[in-house]
């Protein structure tokens, strides 16, 4: 987003005037920019900075504006049931807070809109391959701090729907490390009230094939499952910078899947991961590994490479104590 | 709970290294406080303030009808746009052209129109904020005008043979002074 922001043109800033959404002071005009159903820009609010979305629907249907009594009584429902629905999940994704998602500070009406409020990211815009570039050690702890993220959200009962490499924002911590913030929660939904048929939203690169059955209205179980899926896409992209490969009669990974072709998972990417990501792009979500299993997994790798590295070590330092000043390569050395 | 500084995964007070990354805890550590993250959350289905916002920009950004535009109670007259200040006239776009200080010759000898005291253009007296071009402070009272002295001045002829009728006069007084003297001797 940092990007899009640099994006919108100086004469528009220039002929912007600030002015209050609710309580917060919006400062920069709002785009529609890489948002279907909504606007967003940024608002201060008591000298601090944070990130403000209008909703385009629904519509609050204002006394000031002239409707047939049954027209505003219908609108006035849908705004009540999308609103009460929003509240719901954004408790939920609240409560799955595990320090990397940016969930939802404040959602309030402001005349005839929506608005939802959440913290501004310090964001480091990074395309697909600078983040494939990225050292391995570094994509590794990205990779655990998503699959711990969207373990906790699973726990409780949410479905992103909509995790892609664009809803990930990088962050460059102290140390120069580098986390992952996951934004955009307007798809989700609550596993007991998942959508069907139009309701559906999602991004097509990234989706499960359950979704797309479900789009279609024919049976199918959406989960947290979807999210791994999607999140088995991103780790592709993360460790070698593209899709994973299938035939080119097919236009996106789904297809492919769902038509039982064989996905080209890319060699570059080392062994363990490469198995970890067949698991997570099985076509049955059945079959499919769950967050907590995709965490483990990603535990697993990292305790099998910390034994491998300390065997190596011990392999290839057959006088380790003088040559290396009386210190042994130890597991914290791979963090 | 606590914060990783490294991954910024939020930790158990218990543990001493990131559950993600497997960082040590350092002591500069920001600590987190996640019971209060759920009541973090507002939402209101209420207008947030149907007195701020677009409306509020709307009386700023638009030019409101000036007749019907009314100083609300306890509204800052500094927030009206000028030009709807009704004691003031609107208010061009251009910049005002500078003033000029009157010259004196322009107070002190009304121009009369026709012979008609009624045109006379009415005395401007100076103002406090008058700046002259040399950059001193012009006092208020630097130029009196005296309006009612430009009538008694308007009625009256031009009096340019006085002094030929005194001199006249003297000339006419020694003369006579002198055939009486002539006459005595």
């Amino acid at each position: 987003m940092g990007e899009l922001s640099i994006s919108l043109s100086s004469e528009k800033k220039d002929n912007f005037t600030p002015y209050f959404i609710g309580d917060y002071l919006l400062t920069q005009p709002m785009t529609s920019n890489k948002s279907g159903f909504s606007k967003w820009g940024f608002c201060t609010r008591g000298g601090k900075e944070y990130f403000i979305k209008e909703f385009l629907n629904p519509v609050y249907p204002l006394e000031s504006i002239k409707l047939e009594p049954d027209v505003r009584q219908r609108k006035m429902d849908q705004c009540i049931e999308w609103f009460n629905q929003k509240k719901r999940i954004y408790f939920s994704i609240a409560a799955s807070q595990a320090g990397n998602l940016v969930p939802p500070l404040e959602l309030f009406r402001n005349e005839s809109h929506f608005y939802l409020v959440t913290d501004k990211v310090s964001e480091t815009p990074m395309d697909t391959h600078e983040l494939s570039s990225i050292d391995m050690d570094n994509k590794f702890i990205m990779m655990k701090v998503l699959a711990n993220s969207f373990s906790k959200l699973a726990d409780n009962n949410v479905v992103h729907a909509d995790l892609k490499l664009d809803n990930l924002m990088i962050k460059q911590t102290n140390g120069c490390f580098f986390t992952i913030k996951v934004i955009d929660f307007d798809a989700s939904y609550l596993q007991d009230s998942a959508p069907v048929g139009e309701e559906i939203q999602g991004d097509f690169v990234y989706l499960a094939p359950e979704t797309f059955l479900a789009m279609i209205e024919e049976p199918a179980v959406l989960s947290p499952k979807v999210d791994v899926f999607a999140m088995g896409i991103v780790f592709h992209q993360l460790l070698c910078g593209e899709l994973p490969g299938f035939d080119s009669e097919y236009d996106y990974v789904y297809e492919a899947v769902l038509n039982d072709a064989e996905l080209k998972i890319s060699e570059d990417i080392p062994e363990e991961f490469r198995s970890l990501i067949a698991e997570m792009l099985r076509k049955e979500p059945a079959d499919r590994y769950s967050m907590r299993q995709v965490l483990s997994a990603l535990k697993g790798i990292e305790a099998s490479k910390r034994a491998r590295g300390s065997v190596e070590a011990v392999h290839a330092s057959p006088a380790p104590r003088a040559e290396l000043g009386g210190r042994w390569i130890s597991t914290d050395d791979f963090d | 709970m606590w914060i990783c500084t490294k991954c910024e995964t939020f930790n158990e007070e218990t543990s001493l290294v990131c559950c993600v990354c497997g960082n040590r805890r350092e002591n500069t550590d920001a600590k987190c406080d996640t019971t209060v993250l759920e009541s973090n959350f507002k939402s209101s289905m209420e207008d947030a303030d149907p007195n701020s916002s677009k409306k509020h920009d709307h009386v700023r950004m638009t030019k409101p009808d000036r007749e019907t535009y009314k100083i609300k109670e306890g509204q800052d007259s500094a927030d009206i746009p000028k030009e709807l200040r009704k004691d003031t006239p609107a208010v061009s776009e251009e910049a005002p052209a500078p003033s000029q200080p009157p010259q004196p010759e322009q107070l002190q000898k009304p121009q009369v129109q026709n012979g008609d005291i009624s045109l006379m253009p009415e005395p401007q007296p100076f103002s406090d904020n008058f700046e002259n071009p040399f950059g001193a402070k012009a006092p208020a009272a630097a130029v009196p005008v005296q309006p009612q002295e430009a009538p008694a001045a308007a009625g009256k002829k031009s009096s340019g043979l006085l002094p030929l009728f005194i001199i006249g006069a003297m000339v006419a007084v020694a003369a006579i002074a002198a055939v009486i003297i002539l006459l005595n001797q």
